[in-house]
């Protein structure tokens, strides 16, 4: 048998397995951490579960294991399918899926044990930080060798999302974590005071640009028109939309900082930008929302596509509030507060997660040879857990966060405050309850999922591996 | 029982400016009265020490401001829902947007008087099923009034959730921008 004739997908299918429990993972550690800002005594007093440890456990093991481990999944196996070849090289597609499994979970373990940088959403040590980025690296290879010996000439907006996901997270990546190294594990980062400042949000929004929407675009670009049975609307649109994301978002980073002691100007440029972003945004929206008109029946027949239509409803909303907390006259409220929490789970679980979700129901029974899901049901049951999740985490955090930001800034007649830090947290706790309820529900319906996919590959595993051959390109479209 | 009176809705006549002039205008009165109300007399309460008050002059300022934007709303809303009809119900008229829109937001306006007790928790907790009820009745109402089938209300309802989200997210972001340019509480900004 000429293997070259034929997708190679058993790194997808091993990623997909590692996206699930990374999943469970990084969401009960995230329920875990709301449990103990109602209930403190749970950190029962172990460094290694204190709120300080166990919040950036969360977050890279949700952004980089779960989210990671889904991108490079769905890279692996779109760019496969829109390029009519081979995976450029499967054994080292093996070597990163393999490899970022052990980056990742050697971060966040060094984590626990309290060595961080301190950089949010780039706390991983040096040595990790370096193994990272040469897996990283080794992901270009494939992706990007995998397009280079395409036999279809057009190269699908999906692989440019993912191409500049891959290369932008490279760049955002080093040049944040250079540092000057004086033990095995701990370093001087090379820039100082402000400058620092500047890069690591440059780093840090970028991360959620790049990472959390580049990405995730691409996986969405590949999916619903495979979902909806249909071209993408406007192709041209994706495409502006693409060149316009890109040049818009790199600026928005120091949004972050408005206030702070970084120039005025600056603040002013990402405020400026972030509001612009709203533009390529919607634009994908829209783009997306015609696409789907026209599949009306999908919703009944097809699980995932409910979870790909509400990602687009939260990708609306996330990328709508995102500028609106950059303005400075919002920011001064938001800023602080758990109004900008509740706004990054509304785009990580309602955007992030939902997409992601839908594209596993859709590709979890192809890739094992399945006629369909395990239980439809229990889609249906993860589809209103986790909405209702999402819901109740918004709405909590909102209210809890508008709360915050009037208490920090209210002042009586005589100019001082007229609520102590106390008071704030107090008020705080019945939000938080809410929060961890919705979080709750949230971690549930992931359960459920993994339930049903693990069912789904457990029925039909004898057969594996599922060999489908490359079709031949369409006359006219050769290289 | 609520699909047999949105179907009676739908079978009854009436223009757009009957339905908003008639029914819809005074139910959008009951927030702004009662929030001017609560704001004047008792205050914002955080659920702990005394409450922020606020001035007559600020009262009035931002309860008029907030009957503004409900209009706005109202009105935006049902535009919006003329525009998205060409898409998902194609035999639509703007009367029949007013209508969903009408039946929509009448909970919403109903449950306005909790604004004479204006504590923020108690408005999540009181409000929170009045939404659900709200999203119950936009899911319901778009097939039958836009005169559309129900996999098209479906999208429709759910594009249309996604609008109405994102303006309520714009009243919040709105009334932070005039909290910190001095209509509202005293801030130090």
């Amino acid at each position: 048998m000429n293997k070259d004739l034929y997708y190679t997908d058993s790194a997808t299918i091993f990623l997909i397995f590692c996206t699930m429990i990374w999943a469970i993972v990084g969401m009960s550690a995230g329920a875990y951490l709301a449990s103990e800002l109602v209930m403190p005594w749970l950190n029962f007093d172990i460094a290694e579960i204190s709120f300080g440890r166990l919040r950036p456990f969360h977050t890279n093991a949700v952004i980089f294991g779960f989210g990671g481990s889904a991108l490079i999944a769905t890279a692996f196996y779109s760019v496969q399918r829109t390029c009519h070849v081979r995976l450029f090289s499967p054994k080292l597609a093996w070597i990163v899926a393999i490899g970022w499994q052990i980056g990742v979970a050697v971060g966040v373990a060094s984590l626990l044990m309290g060595y961080t940088s301190t950089k949010e959403y780039a706390e991983f040590e040096w040595p990790i930080d370096i193994a990272v980025a040469i897996v990283w690296v080794s992901f270009g290879v494939v992706f990007f060798g995998t397009l280079a010996t395409r036999k279809i000439r057009p190269i699908y907006v999906s692989n440019w999302f993912y191409g500049a996901l891959i290369i932008v997270v490279a760049m955002l990546h080093i040049v944040n974590n250079l540092a000057i190294p004086y033990s095995w594990t701990q370093a001087y980062p090379v820039y100082e005071g402000a400058q620092d400042a500047i890069v690591q949000w440059w780093y840090g929004h970028n991360a959620v640009g790049f990472f959390l929407t580049a990405g995730f675009l691409g996986m969405f670009y590949y999916t619903l028109p495979k979902q909806a049975d249909k071209p993408v609307w406007s192709y041209r649109l994706s495409v502006i939309a693409f060149w316009a994301f890109i040049y818009t978002y790199i600026w928005v980073g120091p949004h972050h900082l408005h206030y702070t002691s970084i120039p005025d100007w600056l603040m002013t440029v990402a405020m400026v930008m972030s509001i612009i972003l709203i533009l390529p945004s919607w634009a994908t929206m829209l783009n997306a929302v015609m696409t789907m008109s026209g599949a009306w029946e999908k919703l009944r027949t097809d699980p995932g596509m409910k979870f790909l239509v509400v990602s687009m409803i939260f990708y609306a909303l996330a990328t709508f509030e995102g500028p609106m907390l950059a303005i400075k006259s919002v920011n001064v409220i938001s800023h602080y507060t758990d109004w900008t929490v509740g706004h990054v789970h509304s785009g990580a679980l309602g955007w992030n997660a939902f997409v992601t979700f839908g594209t596993l129901y859709f590709l979890v029974p192809k890739l094992v040879g399945a006629s369909e899901l395990y239980s439809k049901r229990l889609v249906n049951i993860h589809f209103w857990l986790a909405l209702m999740g999402v819901l109740t985490y918004i709405i909590a955090l909102w209210a809890s966060g508008v709360a915050q930001g009037v208490m920090n800034l209210s002042i009586n007649d005589y100019g001082q405050l007229n609520y102590s830090f106390i008071d704030i947290v107090v008020v705080t706790i019945p939000y938080h309850w809410m929060r961890l309820i919705g979080g709750l529900m949230f971690l549930f319906g992931a359960l459920l999922m993994t339930y049903n996919l693990y069912r789904t590959y457990a029925a039909s595993k004898h057969n594996l591996p599922v060999l489908v051959k490359i079709p031949k390109v369409h006359p006219g479209n050769e290289i | 029982m609520i699909k047999a009176s949105i179907e009676r809705l739908a079978q009854s006549s009436y223009s757009p400016a009957k339905l908003f002039f008639g029914f819809s205008i005074w139910l959008i009165l009951i927030p702004p009265i009662s929030a001017f109300f609560g704001m004047y007399y008792y205050g914002w309460s955080m659920g702990i020490a005394d409450p922020i008050r606020l001035s007559l002059t600020q009262s009035l300022i931002i309860s008029i401001f907030y009957f503004l934007m409900l209009v706005v709303g109202f009105f935006a809303t049902a535009l919006t829902i003329k525009w998205m009809s060409s898409v998902y119900a194609p035999k639509a008229t703007l009367k029949d947007a007013f209508a969903v829109v009408t039946v929509i937001t009448t909970p919403i306006m109903l449950a306005g008087v909790v604004h004479l007790y204006p504590s923020i928790l108690f408005h999540v907790i009181a409000l929170s099923p009045i939404f659900a009820l709200s999203g119950y009745l936009l899911f319901a109402s778009i097939p039958i009034l836009l005169k559309t089938d129900y996999d098209r209300g479906i999208f429709m309802g759910c594009s249309l959730f996604g609008f109405i989200s994102t303006a309520g997210i714009s009243l919040l972001g709105i009334s932070a921008i005039a909290w910190v340019h001095g209509i509202g509480p005293n801030l130090g900004v």
